[in-house]
């Protein structure tokens, strides 16, 4: 792998997880537990999706082709599903609210950090993009955290997104695998470091939001949730691998354009 | 939940508009949603929430008896009647 | 409370004179309660419209397409939201009442979104042709509503609802310069779509109509919908579509189309809960609304839901 071939391929994961993420955001428009929410998580939703058209037009121009809506829609959708290098997080198909509550969390408290590692990126288009992202990830949090700030003290809601943290945290680790073209597009000044390096500072983000002693339950929790994370079996190895989730999904997204290979909509 | 009143406002332009209502639970919810239910488009520049249990309400008979004070209001037309007159008996 | 009449009389002179109605005047319970049906199902057409078009959003055909649709449904959601929060206010029915009425099947919203769209192509059909439509309605319900309130959230839907037409069109444009299957594909969705469109205004309103009389309705049904019919027809046609209609005739007298008789057994059948895909919406709806109870539990943490009722 090249230079040029592993800063693609650092583009590529970045852009597939916000692709795939903000994909995932869609299931929710209309049924979300209340209106006003529905709106706000539209709204995180289309940045995500932005963020992955931004993200995917880079990738273009590296590869030399104009980045037309089009192109980018053929990067978007077009490739095998081994050329693909999403997480496995985002792949994953939630149950539940409370579990698409926790990832967008986690998935928000994640991407906050790794934005910061491309926003002095030597790409300057790179840069621009984070510091736009930036902006519009601080609402993402706040978000969530105001739902969660609430949720957690209610000993229902609690179990419940204990619970959901217990199905997605074996998916952390896999979100802060790098790919392999990593350590040449942070020798070429791509990142300021390895996302490998947000692992730990993820969970212990993880620790201190779902924590026992950081919010005054008013009930015992059920046994069993501590929300401990990473580790598991179902747990990612490698982005070049795509879960059981992945291939479904795929098909959902490319359903209308299979439809007719020759059409524009 | 509590109901929360929206003003917005653009910059350089108007005053704070009342926009509509929304349900939350916490003044910072209220916020957060306040921003995708009605500045989704950059509608405004600035947010208020407020409680509308926050609101001091006046009595309407309270505010109505300035609806009748002329006096306040110099018509014009009879003012620039009297300009016309005082011109033309200057002439 | 703001204002009050003495007769029934007297309101209707106040609203004959173009007088508007503030959510603390003391109206008369008759046009509190006309004026509460006519906007909450308006607001439940807008929410079940977005869960109409729910259906196809993850496979919208492109990202920042994507982006534009998701945009859009989020506005219908919206709108939904701005009117059950002016619904409530009237004090008939709490938001959750409204939403439980209309989860349960005992509530009313538009014939259209009835139906199932099964391609998509009627997502877009659904974007031309019936957001059109309900424009059409709400502009002439905005020109002259005597409600206060009301009148004023439906510029900012109006406006919203503006976007959404110039999208819809935008999509009809490319699939009529687009492929064969892609043509075939949207006739279908237009052969499905036209006369469930074109009912959504209802059928001839009656002489002695309150909505009219009290001005939350400025406009008689049949003439907004003769109003889509005159520039739909042409538009679709001039797209090298045909209108479903076998009797459709240019009347060159009067120089406008005639779409012939109009079959209103479907609406009634539609309005009564036997749409075509009416039990399937409302029960998923229903599902929804139950697996997320507990946030909505947690979030009013035991107090008695506010619900906007009792200013």
């Amino acid at each position: 792998m090249n230079e040029q071939e592993a800063i693609r391929e650092f583009l590529l994961a970045f852009a597939d997880d916000e692709h795939l993420m903000g994909q995932q955001h869609t299931e929710w428009i209309g049924v979300a537990p209340f209106l006003e929410e529905d709106l706000a998580f539209s709204s995180i939703g289309q940045d995500e999706l932005g963020h992955a058209a931004l993200l995917y037009e880079l990738v273009l121009e590296l590869d030399g082709i104009e980045p037309t809506d089009t192109a980018v829609d053929a990067l978007a959708y077009g490739r095998l599903s081994g050329g693909y290098r999403c997480c496995h997080l985002v792949e994953y198909a939630t149950k539940n609210w409370a579990e698409a509550l926790v990832r967008h969390w986690i998935y928000d408290t994640f991407e906050e950090m790794r934005w910061q590692l491309v926003k002095s990126s030597s790409l300057p288009e790179l840069a621009s993009i984070a510091r736009k992202a930036l902006r519009e990830e601080a609402f993402h949090r706040r978000h969530a955290d105001a739902l969660l700030d609430k949720l957690l003290v209610a000993a229902e809601a609690r179990n419940r997104i204990l619970e959901a943290l217990d199905a997605v945290a074996p998916l952390v680790e896999g979100l802060c695998e790098p790919v392999e073209g990593e350590p040449k597009a942070i020798r070429e000044g791509l990142a300021a470091a390895s996302t490998a390096d947000l692992l730990e500072p993820l969970q212990q983000a993880i620790e201190e939001r779902f924590s026992l002693s950081a919010t005054q339950t008013p009930a015992a929790p059920a046994e069993g949730h501590r929300g401990r994370v990473g580790g598991a079996a179902e747990g990612q190895r490698g982005r070049t691998s795509r879960s059981a989730y992945f291939e479904p999904l795929l098909a959902r997204m490319r359903e209308v354009l299979d439809y007719d290979p020759e059409a524009v909509w | 939940m509590h109901v929360y009143e929206v003003f917005t406002k653009r910059d350089g332009r108007d005053e704070f508009r009342h926009v509509g209502a929304l349900e939350a639970a916490t003044d910072e919810l209220a916020l957060v949603l306040a921003r995708e239910g009605y500045l989704r488009r950059a509608e405004g520049d600035r947010l208020w929430v407020v409680r509308r249990d926050h609101v001091i309400v006046a009595d309407d008979n309270f505010v109505a008896p300035n609806a009748d004070k002329p006096h306040r209001h110099h018509d014009g037309a009879a003012v620039a009647a009297r300009r016309k007159a005082s011109r033309q008996s200057q002439q | 409370m703001a204002r009050s009449w003495a007769t029934m009389a007297d309101f209707e002179d106040f609203l004959d004179g173009g007088g508007l109605v503030e959510v603390d005047d003391d109206m008369p319970d008759a046009y509190r309660r006309a004026v509460f049906a006519f906007i909450e199902m308006h607001a439940n057409s807008e929410l079940m419209g977005g869960l109409t078009e729910r259906d196809w959003i993850p496979k919208t055909p492109g990202l920042r397409h994507k982006m534009a649709v998701l945009a859009k449904t989020q506005d219908e959601i919206g709108h939904g939201h701005l009117l059950y929060m002016v619904a409530a206010d009237l004090g008939v029915k709490t938001r959750t009442e409204m939403l439980e009425d209309l989860f349960a099947g005992r509530s009313r919203f538009h014939n259209v979104f009835h139906y199932r769209a099964v391609t998509w192509g009627d997502q877009v059909a659904i974007a031309f042709l019936v957001d059109a439509a309900a424009l059409i309605s709400q502009q002439a319900v905005f020109k002259n509503c005597s409600y206060g309130p009301y009148k004023r959230i439906l510029r900012r839907i109006i406006a919203e609802e503006g976007f959404h037409m110039r999208l819809g069109e935008d999509r009809m444009m490319r699939i009529a310069e687009g492929t064969a299957r892609q043509r075939a594909l949207f006739q279908e969705s237009l052969d499905r779509w036209f006369w469930p469109a074109l009912q959504l205004f209802g059928p001839d309103s009656k002489p002695d109509d309150v909505l009219l009389r009290w001005h939350i309705k400025s406009e008689r049904n049949e003439v907004l919908r003769d109003r889509w019919v005159q520039k739909f027809v042409p538009m679709l046609q001039g797209y090298g579509f045909t209108i479903p209609a076998p009797d459709l005739r240019w009347d060159a007298e009067a120089r406008r189309w005639d779409v012939g008789p109009i079959d209103w057994a479907p609406l009634k059948r539609t309005l009564a809960q036997g749409g075509p895909d009416s039990a399937r919406r409302i029960r998923e709806a229903a599902d929804n609304w139950e697996r997320t109870a507990w946030v909505r539990a947690a979030l009013s943490n035991g107090d008695a839901a506010a619900d906007g009722a009792g200013r």
